[in-house]
């Protein structure tokens, strides 16, 4: 719809591109994989004012969202640093693992180095804020150590049935 | 109960279990090991059931399988949303700022960040590191960013140094490599700017 369309569809699919990334911002990853990246360069060259307005309205949306995602994955390090230390030392119990920690931010993280390779997204995603993040990042991998994926529990069987009855 | 017994039980638990992640489209991964052969495994997984198409196969998969020892069945779940562990984690944020490195006017607007910042933690990561594709990427995108400031010096060098604005990226490096105010010529730089760091750490 985005490249073939007429040109009222095509802003509405970006505008509803937008909207998909205003309301839960795990669409990001979904839309960047779908060429969006790539629609919207070539969108970029359209000279209709209302295909330029709904880019302007995307561009600005996803912008917006990528302070949140960064601040959400500081978060997310952090609060994976503690569990694996307070594991380490036996202070507390192993990370539960489920639905919630489907929730973290960080798989979130390659949609940044998606927006980094458009060069419309790049040069207004980049900000002092943004890059802070990513060098308070480097600087967290430094020193610490976290594993995404350390939240393993050994199930048993009857355990399991009830995580699936869960589901 | 017998271990043909239990290997239908985890037969039905994962196909429930399928469906269950299809409908939720949440992505999981469930890992263990098997007292059985691995690849036997996952062939009797695959063959035998349903796993081979739909959303199911596409959003699970198996990093290691279940435990099937002396009677026992452990199924290890781990919930990974895609799994990202710190090492993919560390190469996405290397290949971004690897990126960063080839926008040459966005290092010169924020010239304290990459001084200061990254490039002493991308010092540190390469010696931290044992991965050399890691190691590699780490230095590359080290000199990448070095180059830039000392290409921004050199351009600049013939000036009086008494000239030099402090909010450029030649004044950010000099401060930060040259606190004292020593000569800081190409030369000097380029012998001494990355063993400067890197023996730093």
């Amino acid at each position: 719809m985005l490249d073939q369309g007429p040109e009222i569809l095509r802003g509405k699919a970006l505008v509803c591109a937008a909207l998909l990334c205003k309301i839960n911002r795990r669409w990001l990853p979904s839309l960047c994989n779908a060429k969006l990246l790539a629609s919207v360069e070539r969108l970029m060259k359209e000279k209709d004012p209302y295909v330029q307005q709904c880019m302007e309205a995307l561009v600005q949306t996803i912008v917006g969202v990528i302070p949140g995602i960064l601040e959400s994955i500081a978060t997310d390090i952090v609060n994976l640093t503690s569990a694996k230390r307070a594991n380490t030392t036996g202070l507390g119990a192993a990370p539960l693992i489920g639905r919630g920690s489907a929730r973290s931010s960080i798989p979130l993280f390659p949609v940044v180095l998606q927006l980094m390779n458009s060069p419309t997204f790049r040069t207004r995603v980049i900000d002092g804020p943004v890059l802070a993040h990513l060098a308070s990042f480097l600087k967290r991998l430094e020193t610490s150590s976290f594993q995404v994926s350390s939240g393993a529990k050994v199930l048993g069987i009857n355990d399991c049935c009830k995580a699936m009855a869960g589901l | 109960m017998t271990v043909a017994k239990q290997w239908q039980d985890c037969r039905g638990l994962l196909w429930n279990f399928g469906s269950s992640i299809s409908r939720t489209t949440t992505q999981y991964a469930l890992t263990g090991s098997f007292g059985l052969d691995t690849n036997k495994l996952l062939q009797r997984i695959t063959a035998g059931s349903n796993f081979t198409s739909g959303a199911f196969s596409a959003e699970l998969f198996m990093s290691g399988v279940c435990a099937i020892g002396n009677k026992q069945l452990n199924v290890n779940l781990i919930c990974v949303g895609g799994v990202q562990g710190q090492d993919e984690f560390q190469s996405t944020l290397l290949q971004i700022v690897e990126v960063l490195s080839q926008q040459p006017g966005i290092m010169l607007a924020y010239p304290d960040i990459f001084i200061e910042q990254v490039l002493p933690s991308l010092a540190v990561l390469y010696k931290k590191n044992t991965d050399g594709d890691m190691r590699f990427l780490c230095l590359k995108v080290f000199f990448d960013l070095l180059v830039v400031f000392l290409d921004d010096i050199s351009s600049a060098n013939s000036l009086d140094s008494s000239e030099l604005p402090e909010t450029t990226g030649m004044g950010a490096l000099r401060r930060y490599i040259f606190p004292s105010g020593l000569r800081y010529d190409l030369i000097t730089l380029n012998q001494c700017t990355p063993f400067c760091i890197l023996n730093s750490v």
